[in-house]
């Protein structure tokens, strides 16, 4: 098996990872942030701006996985 | 730290992106210095409408729902496809799209460790703009 059949199988594999942590990250974190909302109205402003950010970060992993899968795409055939 | 700490983050990443626009340019290469704005601007956007998304679903009404799904039909189709196609035209390095696109978190990181390090005792000085009786606004 050469390097391009390699990276053929591993690229959406990859990707299908990558896609599967964010959502489970993003998930999590916008379920407590939530359920801290509902807990503590008086904190939501604070709770939102972090949830906010948290979310933007794990999207970011994703996109970056992407970028990468793009990248290595054309290495491919 | 409220949502104007958002604000204030997307405003220092569209200035540090602008701010090295001649430089990169003069001393790299113009495509690689447009590219990291155009990065800066795809994150800058994807952040804004994130934070539209969770605003405006934390107060849900009947006359919000229909910008919710105005708001979710303009983040995940269009600027994605916005994403893919500057990836897939190669008109910029993809490391200079990288780049830019990374610089947003940088600004989150940097502001962040700002406020933590003036909220510590050891950096507040005597007569500081940065004290407790003036809070001067930093970070």
């Amino acid at each position: 098996m050469d390097y391009t059949t390699a990276l053929s199988f591993a690229l959406p594999l990859s990707l299908g990872i990558a896609a599967f942590g964010s959502a489970f990250g993003l998930g999590r974190a916008v379920s407590a942030a939530m359920d801290s909302m509902g807990r503590q109205p008086e904190a939501a402003a604070k709770i939102q701006v972090g949830m906010i950010i948290g979310c933007a970060l794990i999207e970011a992993l994703t996109i970056y996985a992407l970028v990468t899968v793009f990248v290595l795409q054309g290495k491919i055939g | 730290m409220g949502l104007e700490f958002i604000a204030r983050v997307i405003r220092t990443s569209v200035v540090v992106s602008l701010i090295q626009l001649p430089f990169v340019a003069l001393y790299f290469d113009y495509r690689y210095s447009l590219g990291i704005v155009l990065g800066c601007l795809w994150g800058v956007v994807n952040l804004y409408f994130l934070r539209s998304v969770i605003v405006c679903y934390t107060k849900l009404s009947q006359r919000s729902k229909r910008q919710l799904l105005l708001l979710l039909l303009l983040k995940f189709p269009l600027l994605y496809l916005v994403g893919y196609l500057l990836l897939e035209w190669s008109l910029f390095p993809v490391m200079s799209l990288v780049v830019g696109f990374t610089l947003i978190f940088a600004v989150i990181v940097l502001k962040a460790l700002g406020r933590l390090l003036l909220s510590l005792e050891g950096f507040k000085m005597e007569g500081s703009i940065f004290d407790s009786k003036g809070s001067g606004g930093a970070g």
